[in-house]
C-alpha cells in the first residue's frame, strides 16, 4: 500500500476512552515506526469537518479509526465519509474498556504494513454491487404484517412467509387489547386483509425459509410452500367441506379447547380465508372432495420449493408461550382448571370454545379467578428476564373477567405491577378501582381440592406477612414469552447471533437495536426479546426505514 | 330571505343496471330462492337485465360483468351476493377494468344478512332479498361517479425537534434520499442526550451516541438544519404541508409532504411542588442533577473506569450514603402530579446507583414501590445493582429533614408495615417525565390532539402508535410518551418509514368518498366545521353574506359525513354517501308493510361489521330488519330517521361503535349521541313515538348482541301492534 496515503487516527475523549490507554498505543506504534494522530473529540461537528475537508485535501485512500468502532460512531460518520471521499478504505476498531491496547496496536501495525492496494479497490467495488430491491419478512404476525405494508408503500417488493395457515399470529388469538380493552381481531383484521390485497406483497402461506445463501444486498433464500390440500385460487371460503367431514380434531388455532374437522378454515377471519386439510388425521373419504362445488379440494397436494433473491431480510418470527408444564409447583397439566393467559383469552372470546362464557372445565361460572404473575419469567430455574407484557395483560384480563362475572373475586399474585407504558398505569389503578385484589407475594404452590376439584392457591403475603389459602375456580398462570426456532439453514460463515436466553442479539442495543450482526439481516418484534404489540408495531415502522436506508446506500 | 334551492347531484346519461344474483354454491340458493330475486330486479327500473351465477366473485363471474359492459352497454353493476366488507374492492377493481367508474357498482347483501340469518324462513328471506336488491338499484341510480382525488407530493420533510429520535428520523429520510429540514427550538442539536452522561442500555456515554448523529445529519446535503427556531404555523394537508419556521434573524416558509414531530419531553419539576417540600433542602438533587455530578467526578480522574475514589458533592466534601426516591411527579393522583408511569426512572436509578457502589464505595438505598424494567437485559442489570450492594426497599418515604450536613430520613416499608431511619448526606429524587413545555403551543399549531397525560395522540395505540389523527403528521420518541433512548430511536426510524411511505411517491391516491358543501344553501352556521373530527372544514367569508360559507379542505377529508348529519338544510353531503341515494334506499325499504320493519342504519366499521358477524355465526334473527350502510352513525341526519317515520316505519335504529375510543373518525358516534336527545324530542312533538327509535352501540365482533338487540326489537314491536 501507498504508505503516505495510509492515515490512522486514535480517538481521545476525556470521559469515555482512557487517556492512558490511548497514548499508550501511540506510543507502540512509534516505535513500529508508525506515525498517528491523536483526536479529540474525533465525532464532533467541528474537528470531524475539518477532519474531512484535510482528508479531501490530502487524497487519503485508506483510514484506520480507533475509537467509539462502527456500532457507535462508525455507522454514522462511515456514511459521511463515504460520501464526501467515495474511494477511501475506512476500518473501525473499537477502544473499550476491556480492550487490550497491545492487540489493538498489532492489529493496526497487521493493516500498515500488509495491505495492498488493490484490496481496497476489491472493497470499493463489492460495496458498489447493485443490491436486490425486494426484501423478505419471515412472520405474518401483526410485526410482520406492518413492517411489510410499509415496505410495500415504500415502493419495495416484499415476500411475506407465513408458516401457519394466517396471517395474524398471536395478536389475531387475543380477545381484547391494552389498554383500551379493543377487540384485537376486529382491529387487525382489516389489516390482513391490506397485506393479503396490497399489489407489492406477495404472501406464501403455509410457508417456511429453509435455505439462506449469498451476501448483503443479494440473499439466496429456499422457501418450502407446504402444501394446504386445497387449491387456493379455487377455494371460496364457503366452508361446505367442513360441514361434511366426518372427523373430529381439536383447533390448534384454539389450543386444543374446541373441535374442528380435519379439513376446516382455521379461523373466521384467517387471511386468507381459505380451507386447509389437517393431513395427518384425514382418513381420504373424500367427501370434501364430491361436495366442493369448486373442485378446490386436492388431496395430493405437494410441498413446493421456490428460490428467491431478495437484498435484505426482516425477522419476525416472534416468541412462543412459555410452557408451564415444567413448573410442576402450579399443576399446569394435571389440575383442569389451572390454565394459561392465553387459554383465558381464547376463553372470553366471543369466537372462542365456549363462545365467550367464563366457566371453569366442570361447566360451572367462573367467580372466583386468580392470576399469578412472573411464571416463567424473572426466575433463575427458568428464565432470568422479565416478559413485560404479562403484569398489564393479567390486568386488562382481571376487567375483562369482571365484566363476564359482575360480582367475581378476582386476585393477582404479584413481585412487581410493572405497569410502564402509555395508559397502563390508568388501567392498573382503573382495576383497583373495580375491585380487583392484587397481593405482593408469588404463590408458592398450587393443589387440587379432592371433593370440589377447585384449585387452591398458597402463598405468602409480603405486605400483611402472613400465609394464606385461596380455593379459586379458575387459576389463571401470567406465562412469559420464550424465544421460538425459526429452522433456517443460514448457509453464510455465520447466521443471525443469539443472546444467552435464545432470542435473537441486537448488533448494539441502542442504537442498532433492529439490526442483527449480520449486514442486511432485521429483526422487529418478540423474536429479539418480549415486548407488547405498540412497540413491536413501532419496530415495525422502524426496520422498515432502516431496511429502505440500506437499500438505497447504492446511492452514495 | 326566499328559500335557496340545493343544487340537485344529476346521475349522469341514461341508467342501465345490470343485476347479478349470486349462488354462491348453496350458501344463498339453498335459502333465498335465487331464479325469483332474479325475475324480480329485472323488473326493476333502471334494470336492463339480471342475471345469476354460481359464483360472481371467480374468474368467470366477473369476466361475464366486463362483458356484459362492452356488449350489452350497462353502466352499473349491482352484484346481490355477500357483504361489500368482503368483495366491494373485489368487483370495483372488476368494473375499472371493464371501464366503468368504481363506483358504479353496488353490492346487495343477501348472504351474511339474509340467507345465513333466516334459513328456517325461506319465504321471507327471499322477500327481503328481493327488497334488499331493490335498495341497492335505487341507491345506484342515484349514483354519480367518483373520482380518486390526486394530490401531488411536495417531497421534502420538516422534522419538529432535534434531539435523539429527530436526528434519527432525520438522518433515515436524507439516506433513503429525500431533502429534511430539522427544527429545534435550542441552539444546539441533540436534545436531552447532550444534557445526560451515560446510556443505561449499554453504558456508553450519550454523547458518543448523539455526536455522530449530529455530525451525519449537518454533513449531510439533503439536510437544512433550522436552530433556535420555532414552527409558527401549519397549512395544507397530507402531501401539501406548508410549514411557517421563525428564527431570531428570518421567517421561512417550508412546504413539505409530512412533518416528523419528535419534541421529545422534559423532566418532573419537583421543587416547589407541595407534594415534595423536601425538594428544596441541602444536598437533595434530582437524577438528571446526579447525572452532572457524576459526570464532573469521572471528568476529574480523566475518564478512567477502573480507579476508585469517593463522590464528591459540589461544595467538594466527600458524599458516602446515598438514598434514592423512586416515582417522584409519577404514579401519583392529584393535580400537582402525574398518573402515569414514566418507564424509565427506575432504570436510571439502577443505572446510577450502580456507579455509586461501584465506583465510589458508595452505601445506597432505593424506596420504590415496584422496580419496573421491562427489557431482556435489565433484569440482569437490576440484579447487578443487588449484588453491588445496592439495598431496594418497598417502602413509602414519610418525612425528610436536614441534619446539619447530612438528611434524616423517615420512611414506612411496605412490607410487614415497619418504620424505617435513615441518615444520608445526600438525597436523590428520581424524576418522571413531562410532556415538553411547548407541547401545548405546537398542538394548536399543528391541530394534533394531546391525550390525558399531556403527551401528543397517537391515532391508535395498538396498530398506528406514530400516527396522528391529521394525515401526514407523524409522532417519534417520548413526545408520544415515556420513552427510553432505543425506544425514541426505534420510532424516529419508524417516523421516517411512516413518511417514506408518502414521500416515495409522486402523487397520492385518496378515494372520492368526501364531503361536499353546496354554498347556495348554506346558511353559515358553523355547525359543520365544529363538529368534523378532523377540523378540516373552514369558514370562508364570502362579500354578501355575514356569516361566511363552510368550506371542506378535499384533500384531508376522511368520509365519515358528520357534517351532513349535522347539516340543518342538507346544505353539507358526503358523494358516495349522499343524501337522495338514502332517501331513495329508505323509501324503497319501507314501500311495503313499513309498519312490520325495523329500518336499521349501521356503521361500516363496527355494526355493519357486527352484523356481518351474526351472519358468518349463523346467528338467527327476524327477517323485519333492513339495514343501510353509513360509513359513520355520525352521518345519519335527523331527516333520514323523519322521513322513515313518515313512511311509517314500525322501528329505527342507529347502530354505530361504542364510545368513547371505537370509531373509525375519532368521535362521529359521540356527534350522533349528541343529537340523539334532539331527534327523540322532535319525533315526540310530531307525534312519533319516541321510543320506536333506538340507538345502540355495536362492535365488531358482537354477533350475539346484535341478534339480541334485533330480536328484542322486533318483539317490542308486535307487542305494539
Amino acid at each position: 500500500m501507498d504508505r503516505s496515503s495510509a492515515r490512522i487516527v486514535l480517538c481521545e475523549c476525556p470521559g469515555h476512552h482512557d487517556t492512558k490507554k490511548v497514548h499508550g498505543i501511540r506510543g507502540i506504534l512509534a516505535g513500529h515506526g508508525i506515525d498517528c494522530q491523536c483526536i479529540r473529540d474525533f465525532c464532533s461537528l467541528e474537528v470531524f469537518s475539518r477532519f474531512v475537508e484535510e482528508i479531501k485535501l490530502k487524497k487519503y485512500s485508506a483510514l484506520f479509526i480507533v475509537g467509539c468502532g462502527f456500532e457507535l460512531a462508525g455507522d454514522y460518520l462511515g456514511k459521511t465519509l463515504k460520501m464526501e471521499s467515495p474511494g477511501l478504505d475506512v476500518t473501525w476498531e473499537n477502544l473499550g474498556a476491556s480492550s487490550d491496547d497491545l492487540e489493538i496496536a498489532a492489529k493496526i501495525i497487521a493493516w500498515y504494513n500488509a495491505v495492498p492496494i488493490s484490496k481496497s479497490e476489491v472493497t470499493e467495488k463489492k460495496h458498489f454491487d447493485k443490491k436486490v430491491p425486494r426484501v423478505l419478512v419471515i412472520g405474518g404476525g401483526v410485526g410482520g404484517c406492518q413492517a411489510a405494508l410499509d415496505l410495500a408503500e415504500g415502493g419495495h417488493e416484499v415476500v411475506l412467509v407465513e408458516k401457519t395457515l394466517s396471517l395474524g399470529g398471536n395478536m389475531a388469538k387475543l380477545d381484547k387489547t391494552f389498554p383500551t380493552l379493543d377487540c384485537s381481531i376486529c382491529i387487525l383484521g382489516p389489516r390482513l386483509v391490506e397485506v393479503a390485497n396490497h399489489g407489492n406483497i406477495e404472501l406464501l402461506t403455509p410457508a417456511e425459509v429453509k435455505v439462506v445463501r449469498g451476501s448483503p444486498g443479494n440473499y439466496n433464500v429456499r422457501v418450502v410452500v407446504w402444501p394446504r390440500f386445497v387449491d387456493m385460487t379455487k377455494c371460496s371460503g364457503c366452508g361446505k367441506c367442513a360441514d361434511v367431514c366426518p372427523i373430529v380434531i381439536p383447533s390448534e388455532w384454539n389450543l386444543g379447547m374446541k373441535p374442528v374437522k380435519a379439513i376446516h378454515i382455521n379461523f373466521e377471519q384467517a387471511v386468507p380465508l381459505r380451507s386447509a386439510i389437517t393431513k395427518e388425521f384425514c382418513v381420504e373419504c373424500r367427501l370434501c372432495e364430491r361436495v366442493c362445488e369448486r373442485d378446490a379440494v386436492c388431496l395430493d397436494d405437494r410441498p413446493v420449493e421456490q428460490e428467491l433473491e431478495v437484498g435484505a431480510i426482516v425477522m419476525a418470527t416472534g416468541a412462543k408461550p412459555f410452557s408451564p408444564v415444567s413448573y410442576g409447583a402450579y399443576g399446569y397439566g394435571y389440575i383442569p382448571a389451572v390454565i394459561t393467559n392465553m387459554e383465558f383469552e381464547r376463553l372470553v372470546c366471543a369466537t372462542g370454545p365456549t363462545g365467550g362464557r367464563l366457566i371453569t372445565p366442570e361447566g360451572a361460572p367462573a367467580r372466583t379467578i386468580a392470576f399469578i404473575q412472573c411464571v416463567g419469567s424473572r426466575n433463575e430455574r427458568f428464565n432470568r428476564y422479565c416478559s413485560g407484557y404479562c403484569c398489564t395483560a393479567s390486568i386488562k384480563e382481571a376487567i375483562l373477567a369482571l365484566e363476564h362475572e359482575a360480582y367475581g373475586h378476582i386476585t393477582v399474585f404479584y413481585n412487581d405491577i410493572r405497569t410502564a407504558g402509555k395508559g397502563f398505569e390508568e388501567l392498573y389503578q382503573r382495576a383497583i378501582e373495580k375491585g380487583v385484589r392484587f397481593i405482593k407475594g408469588i404463590p408458592s404452590r398450587i393443589e387440587e381440592d379432592p371433593y370440589t376439584k377447585q384449585p387452591i392457591i398458597h402463598y405468602y403475603d409480603m405486605n400483611e406477612g402472613k400465609r394464606g389459602k385461596l380455593p379459586v375456580d379458575l387459576a389463571v398462570l401470567a406465562v412469559g414469552l420464550v424465544p421460538d426456532e425459526s429452522g433456517i439453514d443460514w448457509e453464510l460463515s455465520t447466521g443471525p447471533e443469539v443472546d444467552e436466553h435464545g432470542f435473537y442479539k441486537e448488533r448494539e442495543k441502542t442504537l442498532h437495536s433492529l439490526k442483527s450482526n449480520l449486514e442486511g439481516v432485521f429483526f422487529l418484534g418478540t423474536c429479539h426479546g418480549p415486548r407488547d404489540i405498540t412497540q413491536t408495531v413501532g419496530e415495525a415502522s422502524g426496520v422498515a426505514a432502516e431496511v429502505q436506508s440500506f437499500l438505497n446506500e447504492k446511492e452514495f | 330571505m326566499a328559500k335557496r334551492k340545493k343544487r340537485k347531484l344529476e346521475p349522469p346519461g341514461e341508467v342501465k343496471i345490470g343485476v347479478y344474483v349470486c349462488h354462491c354454491g348453496h350458501n344463498i340458493a339453498s335459502v333465498v330462492d335465487v331464479e325469483r330475486v332474479r325475475e324480480y330486479a329485472s323488473r326493476l327500473p333502471g334494470v336492463v337485465f339480471a342475471r345469476t351465477n354460481m359464483f360472481c366473485c371467480a374468474e368467470p363471474g366477473q369476466a361475464e360483468i366486463q362483458e356484459d359492459i362492452s356488449r350489452e352497454g350497462i353502466n352499473r353493476v349491482l352484484v346481490a351476493a355477500c357483504s361489500p366488507r368482503l368483495h366491494e374492492t373485489t368487483f370495483r377493481n372488476a368494473v375499472k377494468a371493464g371501464g366503468l367508474n368504481p363506483h358504479f357498482v353496488e353490492m346487495a347483501n343477501i348472504r351474511e344478512h339474509c340467507s345465513w340469518v333466516h334459513w328456517q324462513e325461506r319465504e321471507r328471506a327471499t322477500e327481503k332479498a328481493c327488497e334488499l336488491v331493490a335498495m341497492g338499484v335505487a341507491k345506484l341510480r342515484n349514483a354519480f361517479p367518483l373520482e380518486d382525488r390526486r394530490v401531488p407530493v411536495t417531497r421534502r420533510a420538516v422534522v419538529i425537534g432535534g434531539g435523539v429520535s429527530g436526528l434519527k428520523a432525520a438522518f433515515e429520510l436524507a439516506n433513503m434520499g429525500h431533502p429534511v429540514t430539522l427544527v429545534e427550538k435550542e441552539s444546539q442539536l441533540g436534545g436531552k442526550a447532550v444534557e445526560l452522561w451515560q446510556n443505561f442500555d449499554n453504558g456508553q456515554p450519550l454523547r458518543c451516541l448523539v455526536e455522530p448523529m449530529i455530525t451525519a445529519v449537518s454533513l449531510n446535503p439533503r439536510t437544512r438544519i433550522l436552530t433556535s427556531s420555532k414552527v409558527l404555523n401549519l397549512k395544507g394537508f397530507i402531501g401539501n404541508f406548508e410549514v411557517e419556521i421563525r428564527n431570531e434573524k428570518q421567517s421561512i416558509v417550508e412546504k413539505a409532504g409530512c412533518i416528523i414531530v419528535a419534541t421529545g419531553y422534559d423532566f418532573f419539576p419537583p421543587r416547589g411542588n407541595p407534594r415534595y417540600p423536601y425538594a428544596s433542602l441541602k444536598r437533595v438533587l434530582t437524577t438528571p442533577e446526579l447525572e452532572s455530578l457524576i459526570r464532573d467526578n469521572f471528568e476529574q480522574r480523566d475518564g478512567a473506569y477502573n480507579e476508585s475514589g469517593s463522590l464528591r458533592y459540589s461544595d467538594g466534601s466527600k458524599i458516602k450514603t446515598v438514598a434514592f426516591a423512586q416515582c417522584v411527579g409519577s404514579r401519583e393522583s392529584g393535580d400537582s402530579c402525574n398518573r402515569y408511569c414514566s418507564r424509565v426512572c427506575c432504570l436510571v436509578t439502577i443505572k446510577q446507583s450502580t456507579i455509586l457502589a461501584k465506583h465510589f464505595g458508595c452505601n445506597v438505598v432505593v424506596f420504590h414501590r415496584d422496580i419496573r424494567v421491562l427489557q431482556k437485559w435489565h433484569e440482569d442489570m437490576y440484579q447487578e445493582a443487588r449484588r453491588a450492594g445496592v439495598v431496594f426497599i418497598r417502602a413509602q418515604l414519610g418525612d425528610v429533614r436536614q441534619d446539619g450536613d447530612s438528611l434524616f430520613i423517615i420512611a414506612k416499608n411496605e412490607v410487614e408495615n415497619g418504620r424505617l431511619e435513615y441518615h444520608v448526606d445526600m438525597m436523590v429524587l428520581s424524576v418522571g417525565m413531562v410532556p415538553a413545555r411547548d407541547s401545548l403551543e405546537l398542538k394548536d399549531v399543528l391541530k394534533i390532539p394531546l391525550s390525558d397525560d399531556g403527551f401528543f395522540l397517537e391515532s391508535h395505540p395498538k396498530l398506528h402508535p406514530l400516527e396522528t389523527s391529521m394525515d401526514g403528521i407523524f409522532l417519534a420518541g417520548a413526545c408520544q410518551g415515556p420513552k427510553d433512548f432505543r425506544e425514541s430511536i426505534v420510532t424516529g426510524s419508524g417516523a421516517a418509514a411512516k413518511a417514506q411511505c408518502i414521500l416515495s411517491k409522486e402523487e397520492l391516491l385518496l378515494d372520492g368518498l368526501v364531503a361536499s358543501i353546496d354554498t347556495e344553501t348554506c346558511i353559515g352556521c358553523g355547525l359543520c366545521a365544529r363538529e368534523c373530527p378532523y377540523g378540516v372544514i373552514e369558514m370562508v367569508k364570502v362579500e354578501e353574506e355575514v356569516k361566511g360559507k363552510a368550506r371542506v379542505i378535499t384533500a384531508a377529508c376522511k368520509g365519515c359525513g358528520v357534517c351532513a348529519g349535522v347539516c340543518p338544510t342538507g346544505a353539507a353531503d358526503t358523494l358516495g354517501f349522499h343524501e337522495e341515494s338514502i332517501m331513495a334506499q329508505i323509501e324503497v325499504a319501507l314501500e311495503k308493510n313499513a309498519g312490520e320493519k325495523i329500518l336499521a342504519f349501521c356503521c361500516n366499521w363496527c355494526s355493519y361489521a357486527g352484523a356481518d358477524f351474526a351472519g358468518v355465526s349463523r346467528l338467527e334473527y327476524p327477517p323485519s330488519l333492513r339495514i343501510i350502510r353509513v360509513m359513520c352513525s355520525g352521518r345519519v341526519n335527523e331527516r333520514f330517521i323523519l322521513k322513515a317515520f313518515e313512511l311509517g316505519a314500525g322501528r329505527v335504529l342507529v347502530a354505530g361503535c361504542h364510545p368513547p375510543g371505537d370509531c373509525h373518525y375519532i368521535s362521529g358516534n359521540i356527534s350522533f349521541k349528541k343529537r340523539y336527545p334532539k331527534i327523540k324530542k322532535k319525533l315526540e312533538k310530531k307525534g312519533y313515538n319516541p321510543d320506536h327509535f333506538t340507538l345502540a352501540w355495536i362492535s365488531a365482533t358482537e354477533g350475539p348482541q346484535f341478534q339480541k338487540l334485533i330480536q328484542e326489537l322486533d318483539s317490542g314491536l308486535r307487542k305494539g301492534k
